[in-house]
């Protein structure tokens, strides 16, 4: 194997194995921002040790499905996680799938997700499981749109290419249309991934969770599985943004300087993302459920906006 | 013809509009009457930046702009609602996300008469197609709004829009007229605000609904 390809396949494990340390980072950051001590950085690592060396208890009226959920769930999205770039404009299955495979990828583990919130037949993952799809049903256009923006700028749909075109760019990256659709998919990550204004990923308050509602039923290492499988896809959403819609970045070549500044770059633009998600947790409260096709029918109006920037329209003087 | 601006400045300037464009929209997503008078400042300082950048007449321009309309009109409508007491909430007749495609199709509109046009140069065709959109998100939002705030911030909103207009020609507009659309513009928002307290007493509400209503 080459070294390119090494680091490319060494920066998507990096993203698996660091996820929970960036989860705990956006923890941390939430609890100074509102005068409380807050956890320790590597708090989450020791909430998956836990779970994972504990037993697995199912309900009796569970099927295969909820023993199958999480490892469907974890698979499905560490799999995505090798579309990413990272540090280096370049991924370990560019070859094998784009854009859309990303998208269908994170959806899989959303469907199983939402068929093991109803396997159990608790009334609390039923609702969890609706709520989800209504929620998802909203985000996955807007999200689509706002990768197609990014694609168009880069003349193809494959994200390695398309963060090599982002780091090229440099200052002429910053174009309206770029800046729109990375605000549109910031907000659909927000939802995505179960953030404030949405869902609110630290309460167990029954009316309102979401996603917290359709794992109810997990335990043990399937829990544990499923939780680092959520930090990893906000981790996944924070470095698509930071790396199809931030110019310089990715680097180009595998020598060494170049990879460490890549990603060094590339942890600074995680860390600026963790902190914006921390404030924007701070200052909203929860959207009523109702409200979210709003919030959602804003990221897309962003997105779509985005997408006639960049062809039909060139918005701005 | 002075020469073409440095590329930071005219990417700068693209994106400064491009955000102000953004705050129409944002201001037909928000449901809150206070944000939206928020969104109206940061729109008009966004304008009003980059007039600036673009130099020439657009400095003076631009800093009354950014004074006035980023500044003390913001604070007036503040004021007033402090005042009136009224709620925050602004209920549009038509719900936000269908309000939003709405502007989104409106957009397309102008942007396509513009490039019909033959004869002006792009720069300036974007400028005014910009302008065209600002001006029928701001008439849209009146038409929607349900509070009379909603239609005062329309209002303002387009002539915003005018401003991008006079910004993206190469004359741009003699600083006197510029004083006179500024001190008019005061004088309206002032004049409205009396409008929406004598409305409030009258109606006990400030719904353009109930105007229909007559009232001895």
């Amino acid at each position: 194997m080459t070294r390119a390809g090494a680091a490319a396949f060494g920066q998507s494990l990096a993203l698996i194995a660091l996820a929970p340390l960036l989860a705990g980072l956006i923890k941390r950051l939430k609890a100074t921002l509102q005068n409380r001590r807050g956890p320790d950085l590597i708090q989450p690592y020791r909430d998956l040790w836990k779970a994972m060396r504990k037993e697995t208890v199912v309900s009796e009226t569970a099927s295969w499905v909820t023993l199958a959920v999480p490892y469907v769930v974890f698979g499905g999205t560490a799999a995505a996680a090798f579309l990413v770039p990272a540090a280096l404009a370049d991924t370990p299955l560019g070859p094998a799938g784009d854009a859309i495979a990303l998208v269908y990828l994170l959806a899989v583990p959303r469907f199983f997700l939402a068929l093991g919130g109803l396997d159990a037949g608790s009334a609390f993952g039923g609702m969890g499981s609706s709520r989800e799809m209504m929620i998802s049903s909203s985000a996955e256009p807007a999200l689509m749109l706002a990768l197609f923006a990014a694609a168009l700028e880069a003349g193809t749909t494959n994200l390695g290419a398309m963060a090599r075109r982002m780091a090229e760019l440099g200052w002429a990256g910053f174009n309206p249309g770029l800046a729109l659709a990375a605000a549109a998919l910031f907000l659909v990550a927000l939802a995505e991934c179960g953030r404030l204004p949405v869902d609110n990923p630290a309460t167990h308050l029954e009316l309102t969770m979401v996603h917290e509602a359709m794992i109810l039923e997990q335990s043990g290492r399937g829990l544990g599985l499923i939780e680092w499988a959520g930090m990893l896809k906000l981790a996944i959403f924070l470095t698509l943004l930071a790396d199809l819609f931030l110019p310089w970045g990715a680097a180009l070549g595998a020598d060494w300087t170049q990879l460490g500044l890549g990603a060094a770059l590339c942890v600074l633009k995680l860390c600026a993302l963790a902190v914006a998600v921390a404030l924007v947790e701070t200052a909203t409260a929860k959207l009523r459920l109702f409200r979210v096709p709003d919030f959602l029918g804003t990221a897309f109006v962003l997105a779509l906006l985005a997408l006639l920037s960049q062809g039909v329209v060139r918005i701005g003087l | 013809m002075t020469a073409a601006p440095p590329f930071w400045i005219a990417q700068t300037v693209t994106f400064l509009t491009a955000l102000a464009l953004v705050c129409a929209f944002a201001l037909l997503a928000f449901r809150s009457l206070h944000l939206g008078i928020r969104v109206y400042a940061a729109q008009s300082v966004l304008l009003g930046l980059a007039g600036v950048l673009l130099g020439g007449g657009g400095v003076g321009m631009g800093v009354l702009a950014i004074g006035l309309k980023g500044a003390v009109i913001p604070w007036f409508l503040f004021k007033m609602m402090e005042e009136i007491g009224v709620r925050r909430e602004s209920d549009p007749y038509v719900p936000p996300a269908l309000s939003l495609g709405v502007g989104v199709a409106l957009a397309l509109l102008s942007y396509a008469a513009f490039k019909a046009l033959p004869g002006l140069s792009p720069s300036v065709a974007g400028g005014f197609a910009l302008s065209l959109t600002l001006m029928l998100l701001g008439l849209w939002s009146m038409a929607v709004g349900r509070k009379v705030i909603a239609q005062i911030l329309g209002i303002l909103v387009v002539e915003n829009g005018l401003f991008v207009a006079a910004i993206s020609t190469e004359f741009r507009l003699p600083i006197f007229i510029e004083l006179g659309l500024a001190f008019d513009l005061l004088i309206a928002v002032m004049v409205s605000s009396l409008l929406v307290s004598r409305i409030r007493e009258t109606y006990l509400s400030i719904d353009s609904e109930r105007l229909n209503r007559l009232k001895g």
